[in-house]
């Protein structure tokens, strides 16, 4: 028998930062039948012991519960196993598949199963014909000084079975042996009882690097701002980086504009700007745009992990898998309304069901979008959300979508919805009611309060209610579903219940065998999700994308914008808009110029395209036909908003991979007047085709490496990462991160909690306010972040949570 | 029943269903004022007139529409489909109807008004006699009637032919249109003489029902700035397809009444892309797709067997004449249910609207919860609904399947002080908690007809109602110094 192919599942593990010594254990989520509005039940699973000393699997055990933080409350990291599967042919090949896969519950992908020692021997290889690399990356500094010199990178091969330090290194750090600790990866030693072949990373403690600084730097910091006594100073052990070369005091003129070509100096700066630690006062939105770096880097990191299995005999393979670090998944316990799964989905199958999905997954997967809706409510302190006044002041103060319209679009602060009608616990109720009517079988009556993804940038009342409401989006917007979602909804809409089947219930971790067909192709999207959301064992499901945010500004696991960068063979776009940033020698006349507008031919002959940008809309009074106006202003003169990449290349992806589009470019190089395409200027645009890369490797599920190399799925993001949890844009994300616990009804109606991150929970409501020290600020994130995060279980406080 | 009452106003002069009440299309062919009631106090009375017609109407096309699907639909599912969306939407719009006519009795000072009657029922006012039935060709065809702009106005061919054919079917048991009692209440309203300035209270539009809250999204988007002619309407017809209307004056009361009026006959909301159908639009578009469908299959139906004026009753003998008693066990017990949830939700309703009038602050307590419980009653009604048409009317093997019953509850008055309001949802969800338990227990007997997805939602709503029945317990002990009285206990309407 021959293996003729291998494959690292799954394709994309995400690790949680944590100090704890011992990783977090395996746990599922699931609904429980008799309370189907409530929380998903935390259930133990199995969960492998490593032996420290060998390497090897020494027990299995499934704890009574799982226990997210130590007694001593240090953070269980979450540690991912890899395994290695095999696709065999020939004719031992397939009864050594079957033995194999009966032997190890009979897990097999398609024709895939893992890879074993006794696969390796009947293929007539073994352990030691086994190699591995890895190689992860932080570029956050990178992405923000632009010096390719604040890259950190870690590589390693290996085969045998020790715990392989990852090690950072940079040319701007002190000297050569100076490194960020990235984390542990190891090649598990293969037994009897567990032959195949894995692999464990285990990322980082979550700790702060940065420059070496003098006491007078220091002091000169703390005298910036003395309300903040308790700067954080980075230890000696930890003080890595040169400060002569560029992070320590970065900053960014806040006169500057992005991509201006009547400056001297261009700034690629990030959307959100700033996303960094910054010398007080903080944040810079409200000091005058002020950001100068305190020179932070944190250990967290992206990248690959290549096997390579070379027989003495035969062909050379290898297969690649990719890795992600992230904070931990703080709300176990909920889904949300659209998690990177969703978008990794709509490339996968593309933007609409197909005809021929059966009716009751159609049905059960818009049940399960409205289930995780509920649970985003749930975490939502509505009110506030809403731009109501909180407790008598201005919510013009307070970090709310309301606030960011007027802020970004100058349109007038207003509440979204009714102000006497926006409340969590009355909200969620609802949405648990629509839940119910859909689970005894109505149809979704609701797909025209949707937003769509052409909207995100329509501030009317009757564009700001649309659903998902009060929430932001990857674009900065209002938060659309992605495409699929919204069609799954429609779809089920028109699909009549029914009548004899049995309904169907989409939970966290799906069952692949369910998934894949058993003829399913290569090629099969079923396969490829299958791979996609593969349940390793002894993987917890918040190592799944299923449990990482998908509506990224930039996110907290990755900066999911990155990924779409060079969908167009050739170029190079900014994550967050449609700039040209770098390009192949033949499209360098398209530097700095801006992506209006793409087309192709559909598959009915019709040409199909698309605009970049849509145009932010308010309310208007005066007009009583249209009702609204362009928000405009003197730096964005056109109301011109970029879209997010997902939704808008979706339904591209899914015709064109592999073939060409042609691209309209601005024929100016980005000016300030942020154009959008027009048709009658169609002729003076730069036309270019281009051919569309493939978004996975292959017939994989592994994110293609030119499209994002080791380090860039997380570089938009916050440096340190605890900033992402301080800063504009994230108090309103649907993600593992709660924004209201601790929540009760009271008797006025108004729902009563605590700011997840105020310090003392006790049921007093602390309105956000960077300055307000009984909220967690900046420095208490620094110092102890698993302190101040706290877990939220049930909607409550987990077991041992400081209440303050 | 307040309407039986109303009746003793209006009944003396009613107008017969006969040829010449046919050539109505004349407010003389409604009864006249009666001598004892003075010009508001008549006012009053035919808003509540209004109000219950909108009620009904809203009721029977609820019912039709949940009527429509089965396997019998064949390859229809598709039309069928979009004639249960239609149906909604109007049912939907009446709903707004029901709420702007609350406003207008707010604002000439009258008490506000979800009664009617049960079924059979009729009103002079009424095209029709009220009546939940299936949906055939010849309801839908009284839908059109009751909808239909008056004939000189129809410019299609296609439109006065379908009318043409309306009244051949059902024209000889129709009265006066909906269209005329809101042109009695809109001549009365202008009246100055009849109706006093002084009877028009400006101070009630802060209290009055607002689109932002009743709305729920159902109105046409706003058009984008730059959009030119043909794509934007003219202002006149930039209006809610769910119509909320507040109204401080006579003026604004006229306009908000005419628009009422003419949203199921409007003739510039017909076939304009850039707006919704209207109602006369969405039923004659309807009625035709389904002579269509006859012509070629004769015994088609787009329904279940579900039956016409369902109600509960253990058999016949309990129920009144031209109703239809559900009397399979478990189908009693869904059908129950959904009375007591129908009563949940009217009273709600009447709160909702009614509330205080004394001091503004006290509106906005405890208005999330009473209007997400509002809608989430909404909700629960369709759900409950759609079990029940799926389940036996009587005996098992018999087509026969159930139905919504709408039965109203004795009384809608509000109890006071608001004590007792929550006292009362308390007990209706006590009543209603013991009625899930008996499905439940049931199904756990695997005695139920009803499938998986019917069982998940009856642990949903007791889980629902048990967060409810916790939070109206710290209301009641707010409002009760001593403590929350004990609850009545979950054994209610057995």
């Amino acid at each position: 028998m021959t293996i003729r192919e291998i494959r690292i599942l799954p394709p994309f593990a995400i690790g949680r930062l944590g100090s704890a010594e011992m990783p977090l254990d395996n746990f599922t989520i699931v609904g429980e039948p008799e309370k189907p509005l409530g929380f998903r039940k935390i259930v133990p699973q199995p969960t492998f012991l490593v032996d420290p000393e060998t390497g090897a699997i020494a027990s299995v055990h499934t704890p009574e519960k799982i226990e997210f933080k130590t007694a001593d409350g240090k953070i269980r990291p979450v540690a991912p196993f890899l395994e290695v599967w095999a696709r065999v042919d020939g004719e031992k090949g397939a009864s050594a598949s079957r033995t194999s896969g009966a032997r190890h519950d009979g897990r097999k992908h398609g024709d895939f199963v893992p890879l074993t020692t006794e696969l390796l021997a009947a293929h007539g290889a073994s352990v030691k014909d086994l190699s591995f690399k890895v190689q992860v990356g932080n570029r956050k500094v990178e992405r923000r000084t632009g010096h390719p010199g604040d890259r950190v990178e870690a590589s390693i091969s290996f085969s045998n079975h020790d715990d392989h330090a990852l090690h950072g290194h940079s040319p701007n750090f002190l000297s050569p042996e100076r490194y960020i600790d990235f984390g542990r990866i190891r090649f598990l030693k293969p037994t009897k009882k567990h032959p195949e072949i894995r692999l464990r990373f285990t990322p980082a403690k979550g700790l702060i690097y940065g420059p070496k600084l003098t006491p007078k730097e220091i002091q000169e910091m703390r005298d910036a701002d003395p309300s903040v006594k308790n700067l954080h100073v980075v230890p000696d052990e930890l003080a890595v980086y040169d400060k002569r070369k560029g992070w320590w005091k970065f900053s960014i003129p806040p006169a500057v504009r992005n991509a201006d070509p009547s400056v001297d100096t261009f700034y690629n700066e990030t959307l959100p700007p700033a996303l960094f630690a910054i010398i007080p006062p903080g944040p810079t939105w409200l000091n005058n745009n002020v950001a100068v770096s305190r020179g932070y880097l944190d250990d967290a990191c992206d990248g690959t992990v290549e096997v390579t299995l070379a027989p003495k005999k035969g062909e050379k393979l290898t297969a690649v898998g990719r890795i992600v670090v992230g904070p931990p998944a703080l709300v176990p316990d909920s889904l949300f309304v659209r998690s990177l799964a969703d978008d990794l989905d709509q490339v996968i199958f593309g933007p609409e069901i197909p005809m021929d999905e059966p009716d009751a997954i159609t049905r059960a997967r818009a049940e399960d979008i409205v289930r995780r809706a509920f649970e985003t409510v749930r975490f939502l302190n509505v009110a506030v959300m809403n731009g109501n006044p909180v407790q008598g002041r201005d919510p013009l103060d307070i970090d709310t979508m309301p606030a960011e319209e007027a802020f970004d679009v100058y349109r007038m602060m207003r509440p979204v919805f009714a102000p006497h009608t926006a409340d969590t616990l009355s909200i969620m109720g609802l949405h648990q009611k629509v839940y119910m009517a859909l689970r005894a079988g109505a149809l979704p009556w609701f797909p025209r309060l949707l937003r769509q993804p052409e909207e995100v940038g329509n501030f009317t009342d009757g564009g700001r209610r649309k659903m998902p409401a009060l929430m932001a989006g990857a674009d900065g917007n209002y938060l659309a579903l992605t495409r699929r979602q919204i069609d799954t909804i429609a779809r089920a809409a028109t699909r009549a219940r029914d009548e004899n089947g049995e309904p169907q219930m989409i939970e966290a971790d799906r069952d692949p065998s369910r998934l894949v067909p058993r003829n399913a192709s290569a090629k099969s999207p079923a396969r490829r999700a299958a791979e996609l959301h593969y349940v390793a064992e002894g993987n917890p499901v918040s190592s799944r994308p299923i449990m990482s945010i998908g509506n990224c500004t930039p996110g907290l696991e990755v900066d999911f914008r990155a990924v779409w960068r060079r969908m167009f063979i050739g170029i190079e776009l900014r994550e967050y808009d449609n700039l040209v940033m770098t390009e192949a020698p033949e499209h360098e006349a398209l530097h700095f110029h801006r992506l209006l507008r793409v087309e192709y031919p559909g598959a009915d002959g019709a040409t199909h395209g698309f605009d970049t940008t849509t145009t932010q809309i308010g309310p208007n009074p005066y007009n009583t036909a249209t009702e609204s106006v362009v928000l405009s202003y003197e730096a964005n003169p056109n109301g011109v908003a970029p879209l997010e990449w997902s939704n808008l290349l979706a339904r591209m992806i899914h015709e064109r991979t592999g073939k060409t589009v042609t691209c309209f470019f601005t024929s100016a190089k980005a000016d300030l007047d942020n154009p959008k395409y027009d048709p009658k200027q169609r002729a003076t645009y730069l036309q270019r085709s281009f051919e569309i890369r493939p978004f996975f490797e292959g017939d994989t599920a592994v994110i293609s490496q030119a499209l994002a190399a080791p380090g860039e799925l997380t570089q938009g993001l916050c440096s340190p990462w605890q900033n992402d949890y301080r800063e504009c844009s994230c108090y309103y994300w649907a993600a593992a991160r709660p924004d209201f616990v601790n929540v009760e009804a009271s008797a006025t109606g108004a729902s009563v909690g605590d700011n997840w991150l105020q310090k003392v929970h006790d049921g007093e409501y602390v309105p956000d306010d960077y300055s307000d020290a009984r909220l967690v600020l900046y420095d208490d994130l620094f110092n102890e972040w698993e302190k101040w995060l706290r877990f939220a279980i049930e909607g409550k406080d987990g077991p041992g949570e400081v209440k303050g | 029943m307040t309407s039986e009452r109303t009746h003793r106003h209006v009944r003396g002069a009613a107008a017969p269903a006969t040829k010449a009440a046919k050539a109505r299309r004349s407010v003389g062919a409604l009864p006249p004022r009666p001598a004892e009631m003075s010009g508001r106090d008549y006012l009053i009375m035919l808003l509540h007139i209004g109000a219950e017609i909108e009620h009904a109407l809203m009721i029977e096309y609820l019912y039709a529409a949940y009527s429509l699907g089965g396997p019998q639909v064949g390859t229809h599912a598709d039309t069928v489909h979009q004639w249960q969306d239609a149906l909604v939407t109007v049912a939907r719009e009446e709903m707004g109807h029901l709420i702007s006519v609350q406003n207008a009795l707010l604002l000439v000072g009258g008490p506000v008004s979800f009664e009617r009657d049960d079924y059979p029922w009729s009103n002079p006012f009424c095209s029709f006699d009220f009546q939940l039935e299936p949906l055939t060709l010849r309801s839908l065809a009284k839908y059109v009637y009751t909808e239909m702009p008056p004939a000189d106005s129809l410019e299609r061919k296609a439109d006065k032919e379908t009318v043409a054919a309306v009244e051949a079917l059902v024209g000889a048991d129709a009265r006066a249109p909906v269209g005329e009692l809101y042109e009695r209440i809109i001549a009365l309203v202008n009246d100055r003489e009849a109706v006093p300035d002084s009877a028009f209270h400006a101070g009630s539009y802060a209290y009055q029902m607002n689109w932002d809250e009743w709305g729920r999204s159902y109105r046409p988007a706003s058009h984008k700035p730059y959009a030119k002619d043909p794509d934007v309407p003219p202002p006149h017809t930039r209006r809610a397809t769910v119509l909320v209307e507040r109204c401080a004056t006579r003026t604004e009361l006229a306009t908000a009444l005419s628009g009422i009026a003419s949203q199921g006959e409007a003739e510039h909301l017909r076939s304009n892309a850039k707006t919704e159908p209207s109602h006369f639009d969405r039923f004659a578009h309807m009625f035709r797709d389904y002579q269509a469908i006859l012509a070629d299959e004769p015994d088609w139906s787009p329904s279940r067997p579900v039956p016409t004026n369902p109600v509960v009753a253990r058999d016949a003998a309990y129920a009144p004449a031209g109703a239809t008693p559900i009397t399979a066990d478990e189908s009693r017990g869904w059908a129950t249910l959904f009375n007591v949830r129908y009563r949940m939700l009217l009273t709600l309703l009447t709160s909702a609207c009614g509330g205080p009038r004394d001091a503004m602050e006290l509106l906005t307590v405890r208005r999330a919860p009473l209007i997400a419980r509002i809608f989430g009653e909404m909700y629960n009604l369709k759900a409950i609904a759609g079990v029940l048409v799926r389940l036996p009317l009587g005996d098992p093997k018999d087509p026969a399947r159930a139905g919504a019953p709408f039965q109203m509850p004795y009384t809608l008055v509000p109890p006071t002080p608001e004590v007792n309001f929550w006292r009362l949802q308390r007990d209706l969800l006590a009543t209603s908690e013991g009625m899930v338990a008996d499905l439940l227990a049931r199904a756990q007997r695997k005695e139920t007809q009803v499938g998986a997805d019917g069982v998940a939602y009856l642990r949903g709503l007791r889980e629902a109602d048990a967060a409810s029945a916790a939070w109206i317990d710290l209301v009641l002990a707010e409002l009760t110094p001593q403590g929350p009285k004990p609850s009545t206990g979950r054994r209610g309407q057995k």
